[in-house]
């Protein structure tokens, strides 16, 4: 007898979880769909940004570049996880994102963005 | 052969005991003892007149008129305390041994003819019973009427008391309840105000053995006391005895506890009647003894030491002592002794050691009791050694240690004295990352337990880089303090850093490689294009910005994510 009770209560909870998954789920989609164009404009301009960035006027291709923030910020994430690793005072992740800094600066400089 | 002060001293003896009158031709023995010494007996006579002019003869002289004008002598009678008044009157000048045979040496010649009387077998030699002359006795005998006291004749308290202690069955029986005695003794005395003292006794004291002890002492304070089969006349004789062996001790004690000694020397007014006290308890009796002779020894368990310095030995030497010490400590029974040695001191350093132990907060209540035995061992005999410990090595230094793995190190601590000591063992600051593995160490050198070993765990990772940390390890006993200093400092890890950002970099460049390398037109644009701004309608910007909108995800979603990844993998793992 109680077991037919708690199988009763349980594809009750199961079905209240699926309905609550199914809201979120519709809740997302239509936040999606409003969201896209501001997204999208946005993240034209990010990449605009970074080509005017990163002009050379044909000296340096542009990957070079992208690969030289790859290493600066791939730099900071591994400082950090060197610091959670062997409890390193945090200055030590400050080294590679004043790195990361530096580089921006020494484009912007060159570049008008 | 004797020497000449023994011969003048013999002469003397019998100037003495024939009141000066000596034919020396009664005493064969002393004409040959004089002639084998060269005198004849023309040089005796004239040796004998020597002595007796070297003699002071004026204490005798007391004597002699004391009993010339003594009223009972006259009578015809003289008693014990007429001996003891004169006695008392040329102390000074004459011991008591010797005004006796003196005395006696008179009373018993002409012109007084006195013998002595009432007892059976008479006593020639003392007063303890009276010397009358013949006519004297038949007068006393028809005045005093005799009377019978367990089926034996008495004619004084004295008699009474004797015959009591003689036939100590017989004389308690009668002894039970008031109708026997006191009738008697008004009889004898004359007197119902002795009756009536009698009285009370029978009325206050309920039991037998102390009513009767009361009684015979009462009446006769001449008596012995009675111990394991002897009598004694003195508490000294009888002290003496009784410390020679813990059964006899142990019935001192239980002598005391009942009550008896008390009342011999108070009936008996002994000097050291001073010296009772009101408990009747083993200290009670310790302090009595002690009070009479403090050279008296102690029994412990059995065991007898004649000092306290004996006692201390036996601990050092073994165990099994320790906790009977403690519970005659905790008795109070060897304060008693040592306050009776004066060494008082001694036990206000005991009470301020034992609290010393109590407030240090770290023994149990085994270990206090060894801990308390230890300080009365030190504080008995200040030569033997505390127990005070030694830290093998003696400082510790851990510089520039890299920050990789776990560091452990063994501090061997060592007893240096002998004894029984406990030791709080702590750091004196608190660190992440320093720590020790025991907090309290025990050492009993008599169980060979004369190590202990400290573990020191120091993990690098946990401490901050480059700064020296400066830490003690103290160990904390009742006796003393040691230090232990550790110096600590641990290194950056610069391989271990570089190489980390080296994995993360690589893999950086590669993936924002990937993620610009989708299309070229993500870095190919004119110069002269500006942004775009929020309000531009969807046909005004590029064509294939959804291409945009999909690499930007890429980049962010990989950034996210690998942030993810590392809080979830990289930790400050101990166990690397």
């Amino acid at each position: 007898m109680t077991d037919l009770i708690s199988t009763a209560i349980a594809e009750l909870e199961k079905n209240k979880r699926n309905r609550k998954r199914k809201v979120w789920a519709a809740v997302i989609i239509i936040l999606a769909l409003i969201m896209i164009k501001p997204v999208s404009i946005f993240s034209v301009n990010f990449f605009l940004f970074f080509s005017k960035l990163f002009n050379t006027g044909g000296a340096l291709p542009n990957q070079v570049l992208w690969a030289i923030l790859g290493i600066f910020v791939g730099a900071i994430y591994g400082a950090w996880a060197a610091r959670r690793k062997y409890n390193l005072d945090a200055k030590w992740v400050l080294y590679p994102v004043g790195g990361l800094t530096l580089f921006i600066l020494i484009c912007l400089l060159i570049n008008k963005v | 052969m004797k020497t000449l002060e023994e011969l003048e001293e013999d002469i003397r003896e019998l100037l003495i005991l024939n009141n000066r009158d000596v034919n020396i031709h009664n005493y064969p023995d002393l004409i040959s003892n004089a002639r084998e010494l060269g005198f004849d007996t023309g040089a005796l006579a004239v040796l004998v007149s020597e002595v007796y002019g070297k003699t002071d003869w004026r204490a005798y002289d007391r004597i002699y008129e004391q009993l010339n004008a003594s009223e009972t002598v006259a009578r015809g009678a003289f008693f014990d305390k007429d001996a003891k008044q004169i006695i008392e009157s040329v102390k000074n000048d004459l011991p008591a041994q010797k005004v006796i045979p003196y005395i006696i040496s008179i009373i018993s010649k002409e012109p007084y003819n006195f013998e002595p009387r009432d007892l059976t077998p008479p006593d020639w030699s003392s007063f303890r019973n009276f010397w009358m002359h013949d006519e004297a006795w038949q007068r006393y005998q028809q005045q005093v009427e005799p009377v019978y006291w367990c089926d034996v004749k008495a004619t004084t308290l004295e008699q009474i008391g004797e015959i009591s202690f003689r036939k100590k069955e017989e004389a308690m029986e009668y002894l039970e309840n008031k109708l026997y005695l006191p009738p008697l003794v008004t009889l004898l005395t004359r007197n119902v105000s002795r009756t009536k003292s009698f009285e009370r006794i029978f009325e206050e004291e309920k039991d037998l053995e102390k009513r009767y002890l009361t009684i015979i002492y009462r009446l006769n304070n001449n008596l012995p006391f009675r111990f394991h089969g002897k009598t004694y006349n003195t508490v000294a004789e009888l002290l003496n005895d009784g410390c020679d062996s813990h059964e006899l001790f142990l019935q001192m004690e239980a002598l005391y506890g009942k009550g008896h000694m008390h009342i011999w020397l108070k009936e008996v007014n002994a000097e050291q009647e001073k010296f009772l006290t009101e408990q009747n308890d083993k200290n009670g009796f310790l302090t009595f003894l002690y009070k009479v002779n403090n050279q008296y020894p102690y029994y412990l368990n059995g065991k007898r030491y004649n000092s306290p310095v004996q006692l201390t030995e036996a601990a050092k030497n073994t165990g099994v002592v320790w906790p009977e010490i403690f519970s005659a400590i905790n008795a109070g029974h060897l304060q008693t002794w040592f306050a009776g040695l004066n060494n008082q001191h001694w036990n206000d350093q005991l009470v301020h050691g034992i609290s010393t132990i109590t407030s240090s907060g770290f023994y149990s209540e085994e270990e206090h009791k060894l801990a308390t035995v230890q300080t009365l061992i030190n504080l008995v005999d200040p030569a033997s050694p505390i127990p005070s410990v030694k830290a093998v090595p003696e400082s510790l230094s851990f510089l520039n240690t890299e920050a990789s793995k776990p560091v452990e190190q063994v501090i061997q601590l060592r007893l240096a004295g002998s004894g029984f000591v406990k030791v709080k063992v702590q750091l004196d600051e608190e660190f992440e990352g320093v720590s020790i593995d025991k907090e309290f160490i025990k050492f009993y050198s008599l169980v060979d337990n004369n190590t202990g070993e400290i573990k020191l765990r120091i993990q690098p990772m946990m401490l901050v880089k480059d700064r020296i940390y400066n830490v003690n390890i103290v160990v904390t006993s009742i006796y003393e303090q040691v230090h232990i200093p550790v110096t600590i400092s641990v290194t950056f890890p610069k391989r271990a850093y570089i190489l980390e950002m080296m994995k993360f970099s690589a893999i950086g460049a590669l993936f924002f490689m990937l993620i610009i390398s989708i299309a070229p037109v993500l870095y190919n644009y004119p110069d002269d294009v500006n942004y775009f701004s929020q309000d531009t309608s969807i046909s005004d910007l590029p064509p294939g910005f959804l291409g945009f909108l999909f690499t930007f995800l890429l980049l962010i979603s990989g950034l996210w994510y690998s942030y993810r990844f590392i809080k979830q993998k990289y930790k400050t793992n101990v166990n690397d």
